[in-house]
């Protein structure tokens, strides 16, 4: 009997430490979205998302959305970062990123406060905008996550 | 026998332990050094708004409710294949969403219902099961916020769906059918009544469209989508005349141009 016990609880140990290892890289979109919901009621509504997963690689790079906006209406861009395992930079510009006119109209590095994970952003006139996500480089191998992106509208 | 557990035991305990610095000391090492820029196609995804913000949009420039414009919920029946399926329940979609706005609510009941329908062809079941959307919809009557709050709540259901399944692929074929519907119904209803704003909103339309060509080609590595690409590329010539101004609009000639092609394009997506 004491070895049923010894063997169950070595069993159960290996298997938690195998789960937190799992977790640790695991990105749960749909949950880092509904903690968004919240941000956008009651003025504006769900309009899209956009979820990107993010594989750091040994050298920085990027990656986009292009985000269409109707004229005269008002937006609202949500994003949650709780889901990167390392800060990347976020911005949102008025031209294609390759564009050298392109001026920036959101920076998160410039907004970014400790322990905080939403952002928002209110664009003052709505026309195509850009998000741009910077991912610096790491040595580490297999770092991996997701930053989840939701807009809204008010009509 | 224990010695291998208490080996394993240890390895573990050490793996995550190992884990755990080793990102503390890429933390304190995180240089961000030379960044390749967003210049590649592949870097790049394109976001589609809801068809509900769409119609909402097409309502305040004068999208009025016109009966039997929408697709008969008794076609659902006969759309057999994946593609067909898809591109319906797009179309489904953007109806129902026609009958919200509209306050037409038996009849947006009667599309939900078509859409749980064609949801089981395609195995997409879940969207539809823990919602109450029938009962939410009947509790509803009259209520504009709450029918489009709900048709919202729908939206989020679904891009969840498609992304807790790796369905991303889909998103894109269900919008085209959502967004080919949406502009048939606008251009049905300026055709009707012509109306300088709705006309506005439909050229505006050249952005989504800019998009949506651009999502489906990244979708389309088995060349599956080259006769639907082909077809909203001959849309989107419409929108070539059109000069870089905020206030572009398309001409009453170069409307009914697009407006024929839109109606023809909806026509063979319906009847597919």
């Amino acid at each position: 009997m004491k070895k049923v016990i010894f063997y169950s609880t070595i069993l159960v140990l290996l298997l938690t430490t195998t789960a937190l290892k799992l977790e640790e890289v695991q990105c749960v979109a749909a949950d880092l979205k509904n903690e968004l919901m919240p941000v956008l009621k009651p003025e504006y509504k769900y309009d899209s998302s956009k979820i990107t997963r993010v594989l750091y690689k040994k050298e920085a790079f990027q990656s986009g959305v292009e985000v269409p906006l109707f004229m005269g209406e008002k937006y609202r861009f949500v994003f949650n970062t709780a889901g990167l395992p390392k800060d990347i930079e976020i911005n949102i510009f008025d031209k294609k990123p390759s564009n050298k006119m392109k001026n920036a109209l959101f920076t998160l590095s410039s907004v970014r406060e400790m322990g905080k994970n939403i952002y928002t952003y209110e664009p003052e006139k709505s026309k195509k905008m850009y998000v741009v996500y910077t991912i610096p480089a790491t040595e580490e191998e297999n770092l991996k996550g997701c930053v989840v992106f939701l807009l809204g509208y008010k009509l | 026998m224990k010695k291998i557990f208490f080996t394993l035991l240890s390895s573990s305990f050490l793996w995550v332990a190992c884990e755990s610095n080793n990102e503390k000391v890429t933390t304190e090492e995180d240089v961000v050094e030379e960044v390749k820029t967003v210049t590649e196609e592949e870097s790049m995804s394109y976001l589609l708004p809801s068809p509900l913000q769409i119609a909402e949009i097409f309502k305040n420039s004068g999208l009025t409710y016109i009966g039997d414009l929408t697709n008969s919920t008794e076609s659902a029946a006969s759309y057999n294949t994946k593609y067909s399926q898809k591109l319906n329940f797009g179309v489904y979609s953007a109806d129902m969403a026609y009958c919200i706005i509209n306050n037409q609510t038996q009849s947006a009941i009667n599309y939900l219902s078509t859409l749980r329908e064609l949801s089981e062809k395609m195995w997409m079941t879940d969207v539809f099961n823990t919602m109450g959307l029938s009962k939410r919809l009947e509790n509803n009557v009259g209520e504009q916020d709450s029918l489009t709050t709900i048709m919202a709540d729908l939206q989020i259901r679904l891009d969840n769906y498609l992304d807790e399944n790796g369905m991303g692929y889909t998103g894109p074929v269900i919008f085209t059918g959502a967004w080919i519907e949406t502009m048939y119904l606008g251009a049905k209803v300026n055709q009707a009544n012509s109306n300088e704003k709705l006309i506005y909103r439909l050229t505006e339309q050249s952005v989504v469209l800019e998009n949506l060509l651009k999502a489906l080609e990244q979708i389309n590595e088995d060349n599956d989508f080259d006769e639907l690409i082909a077809d909203l590329k001959v849309i989107n010539e419409n929108f070539d005349v059109l000069e870089e101004s905020e206030e572009a609009k398309l001409s009453d000639e170069q409307v009914e141009k697009l407006s024929v092609q839109i109606i023809e394009l909806r026509n063979k997506i319906i009847k597919n």
